[in-house]
């Protein structure tokens, strides 16, 4: 929030200042923030971290519960499941966060240009958004991955294409409602071109909801991700994601419990921090809230 | 979206759940065993209901209902007995037959089966616009392999003779010992000329008139229904000449892929028959109910297909490197773990008292020399090859044992796809595969069934690969073999010609292993898992299975 000086002056560091305080008194928001971090870093740290090759097999070993060479135990071709997890991990948080910031990036972009341009230029652009709603998403994600083939890229994309839609519902809005305020028309006064407008004035401030948001859209994502590698669009092995090894561990879950449990604790951890930490963002970031 | 997600998710939750909402009340099977009605897990939804086109197993459970050919099998002993030909003769010198048709064969509109209904069928199976994948099943009888190439385009050189409208003459090229057994394939069944006129050219594909509401076969049983991936539905056809004798009124079959969730809907008592089950489930019924589970010897393999027409597979000693690499005897013991053996041959061992030599062994240094000499020293500049499978949980574990092999004894990176069934098969079918999964079980009992599929351009061979040699042994000499052991002679040399080619991989015979309902009779063990569904019937009650 640098830049304009009347804003800055007015508002700005201290919104944010204050939101960051409020956000530190939310116990599940900080725990969940904390545990992204971790969850993370062994995402990152995955090759040099994780015990075993995620190809390597043992036919002979086959299914073992936990024990002390397999903490998590190992899937029905005797391969090592913390390995999976955390390569599965790796996985699942890029497809969440690359998606999330390709939708991210065409939602604020698009609702912004069409609730600050208005008029009839809104009305297309929004017709538009609501003839892409009524398109089922699966079949067109599936159209993309059959006629260019199957690619971890372009199941990133693919996903994020889908994904913006409500996205830029709610900048636009945010937008149309910012659009009226005083600051606006100041900076519409003294001369500032749209596109600055757009850039440093009305971008920054939908930041509250769009955080919101792409928090709550990081899960779906992933779940999205699961159901695509399930119908063989999406990831195929031996590489896995979450989603996947979920799938897989449920239709063993009688024999082999830990196949299912210890992915599903792993997905269930951070869906739960995500939505920890969005909920303590949101009461953060909304000062009507914060007054009560 | 969020929504939509989190609902598909719960509806996985509540299935994974083992269906615990369902209690309560009578089950699907109890329902059934009181109103005599079969709920059968049949894997695949059907690409086509239209015989004359189709070529998978799930399609012949379903059509072995509707229609009937001119001689049925003894679900015992593989033996054929009367179909719409109540009696046959063949002349002494085994080239031809007569069949006599019975008078009271019905189609399910009340029309007569007549001799001319079999001409007029059997001249569109091989009418080469239709695509028959099948055709070579008649090649038997003279004259036919000509017309179904094109080369010859008058039906009346075929061997088949319309004597008068209860009676069918067949001249065959040479002595074919199996003849009568090709008759009870799909393949050769008849179709209802009017109804197939009526609903589009009857020459093509895309007709639609095997649709539940147009479709008329002469079958014990008529198609009722048929909705896309939830059920097909048969109820018991009162025009069947013995339908007195036929004891279920209907056949739901299931397509269920998901070999787990089938094994689900089972225990929940939705199923009286299992298409399959998971290998991690056999251990358990072996030991918690056994009586349920059937583990049946299957004349049938599993292999992998090799698209010789990809640059990297062109060379037969890659293919040979392929195979020598993968380590049967652990797959057979850890993954499939069903009692399936491990294939050093495509036909299974005696096959009718023919047994192959073996081709190859497990050789893996052999297997990395080969792939040197092939100009990919330690797998280095072999490009990326795509396995395809159609998607099952058993496939995909299959796959990924054998993806893991070749990338630690050969290493090389093999990539992995699953479709649909229908997907997939029409891939396969149009070579837009490198490797793809694949099963055969034989038609009827002869090495012929697992043999002539091989020969350049036939129907199932699909891999590009083509031997004129191969072709001689399998058209030629074996055909005019006077008797049996220089027969199989010709046959074994065919099969060590395939086996130094290799454009398919065996990897082992399979078994016939699916859970079943106590209460379900008439279906004995063969080895075609060939059911009469007239014999079949079920009895009310927990009671012991007796046959």
């Amino acid at each position: 929030m640098t830049g304009d000086p009347l804003a800055q002056a007015e508002r700005g560091v201290s919104l944010w200042r204050d939101a960051w305080l409020r956000l530190r008194r939310n116990r599940l928001a900080v725990a969940g923030g904390l545990m992204l971090i971790l969850l993370c870093a062994l995402a990152l740290l995955t090759p040099w971290i994780a015990p075993y090759d995620y190809k390597a097999q043992d036919l002979a070993l086959g299914a073992a519960p936990p024990s002390a060479a397999h903490w998590l135990g190992t899937d029905t071709l005797g391969r090592d499941l913390l390995t999976h997890v955390l390569w599965g991990g790796r996985i699942s948080f890029a497809v969440g966060f690359v998606a999330t910031a390709v939708a991210l990036a065409i939602g604020v972009l698009y609702g912004t240009v069409a609730g600050y341009v208005g008029g009839r230029v809104d009305a297309v652009m929004m017709r538009l958004v609501d003839i892409l709603y009524a398109l089922p998403f699966m079949i067109f994600i599936i159209l993309l991955m059959v006629i260019f083939g199957r690619n971890l890229v372009l199941l990133f994309l693919a996903i994020g294409a889908v994904e913006w839609l409500t996205m830029a519902r709610i900048v636009r809005g945010q937008v149309q409602a910012l659009k009226q305020q005083e600051f606006i028309e100041a900076a519409v006064s003294l001369g500032l071109s749209r596109w600055t407008i757009i850039r440093r004035h009305l971008i920054p401030n939908t930041l509250g909801p769009v955080i919101v948001y792409t928090t709550l859209t990081i899960p779906s994502v992933m779940l999205l991700e699961a159901f695509l590698s399930f119908l063989g669009l999406g990831i195929q092995p031996p590489a896995s994601s979450w989603g996947l090894l979920i799938s897989y561990g449920a239709e063993t879950m009688e024999e082999y419990p830990w196949l299912l449990i210890f992915p599903g604790l792993a997905l269930s951890l951070t869906l739960f921090s995500l939505n920890f930490l969005g909920d303590g963002l949101r009461d953060a970031l909304d000062p009507r809230i914060a007054k009560d | 979206m969020n929504a939509r997600h989190l609902a598909a998710l719960l509806c996985a939750l509540i299935a994974a759940l083992g269906l615990a909402g369902c209690g309560g009340g009578e089950t699907r099977v109890e329902t059934g065993n009181r109103e005599q009605v079969l709920h059968w897990g049949n894997g695949t939804e059907p690409q086509e209901l239209d015989p004359h086109i189709v070529t998978g197993m799930p399609e012949h459970y379903i059509l072995i209902a509707l229609l009937e050919g001119l001689v049925l099998k003894d679900p015992a002993t593989l033996e054929p007995i009367p179909g719409v030909a109540e009696r046959w003769e063949m002349s002494a010198d085994g080239l031809v037959y007569t069949f006599h048709l019975r008078a009271d064969a019905r189609w399910s509109n009340g029309d007569p089966v007549t001799a001319s209904d079999f001409a007029w069928s059997w001249q569109r199976a091989l009418t080469p616009s239709l695509g028959n994948s099948y055709a070579y099943m008649y090649f038997a009888i003279r004259n036919a392999e000509a017309f179904a190439t094109g080369k010859l385009a008058d039906f009346g050189q075929v061997g088949v003779e319309v004597l008068d409208e209860r009676t069918l003459r067949v001249t065959l090229d040479h002595p074919t010992p199996y003849f009568l057994q090709l008759l009870d394939h799909y393949s050769m069944f008849p179709v209802h000329r009017p109804t197939l006129e009526q609903y589009g050219d009857p020459y093509q594909r895309g007709s639609t008139w095997t649709r539940a509401g147009h479709f008329v076969g002469n079958g014990p049983f008529a198609l009722d229904q048929w909705e896309l991936n939830k059920v097909v539905v048969v109820s018991k056809s009162p025009t069947y000449w013995d339908a007195a004798r036929v004891k279920l009124n209907a056949i739901h079959y299931y397509p269920v892929e998901n070999v787990s969730t089938e094994e689900r809907m089972f225990r929940a008592g939705q199923l009286h028959i299992t298409a399959s089950i998971p290998p991690d489930k056999i251990a358990v019924y072996r030991k918690e109910a056994p009586q349920l589970l059937h583990v049946e010897p299957y004349l049938g393999n599993y292999f992998y297909r090799l698209n010789t027409q990809v640059p990297q597979l062109a060379d037969p000693r890659v293919r040979r490197a392929l195979a020598m690499s993968i380590d049967r005897e652990q797959i057979v013991e850890h993954v499939t773990q069903g009692g399936q053996q491990p294939a050093y041959t495509f036909t299974p061992p005696d096959t009718l008292g023919y047994t192959a030599p073996p081709g190859f062994a497990y050789d893996p240094e052999g297997a990395r020399q080969l792939l040197a000499e092939a100009g990919y020293p330690n797998g280095q500049g072999f490009p990326p090859t795509e396995l395809l499978y159609n998607t099952s949980e058993g496939h995909r574990k299959l796959a990924v044992a054998i993806q893991q092999m070749w990338k630690r004894e050969l290493n090389i990176e093999i990539t992995l796809n699953n479709q649909d069934w229908k997907v997939y098969l029409d891939n396969v079918d149009n070579g837009h595969y490198q490797i793809a999964r694949a099963g055969w079980i034989g038609d009827y009992v002869d090495p012929n069934s697992f043999l002539d599929m091989w020969v350049t351009d036939g129907g199932n061979n699909r891999t590009g690969w083509g031997d004129p040699r191969y072709d001689a042994l399998v058209l030629q000499c074996a055909p005019a073999a006077l008797e049996r052991e220089a027969r199989y002679r010709c046959f074994r040399d065919a099969e060590a010609l395939l086996l130094e080619a290799m454009p398919v991989i065996p990897i082992f015979f399979s078994t016939r292993n699916y859970l079943r309902q106590p209460g379900v009779r008439g279906l004995p063990a063969n080895l075609l898992g060939y059911p009469l569904f007239k014999q079949v019937y079920l009895q009310v009650g927990d009671v012991q299975s007796d046959d």
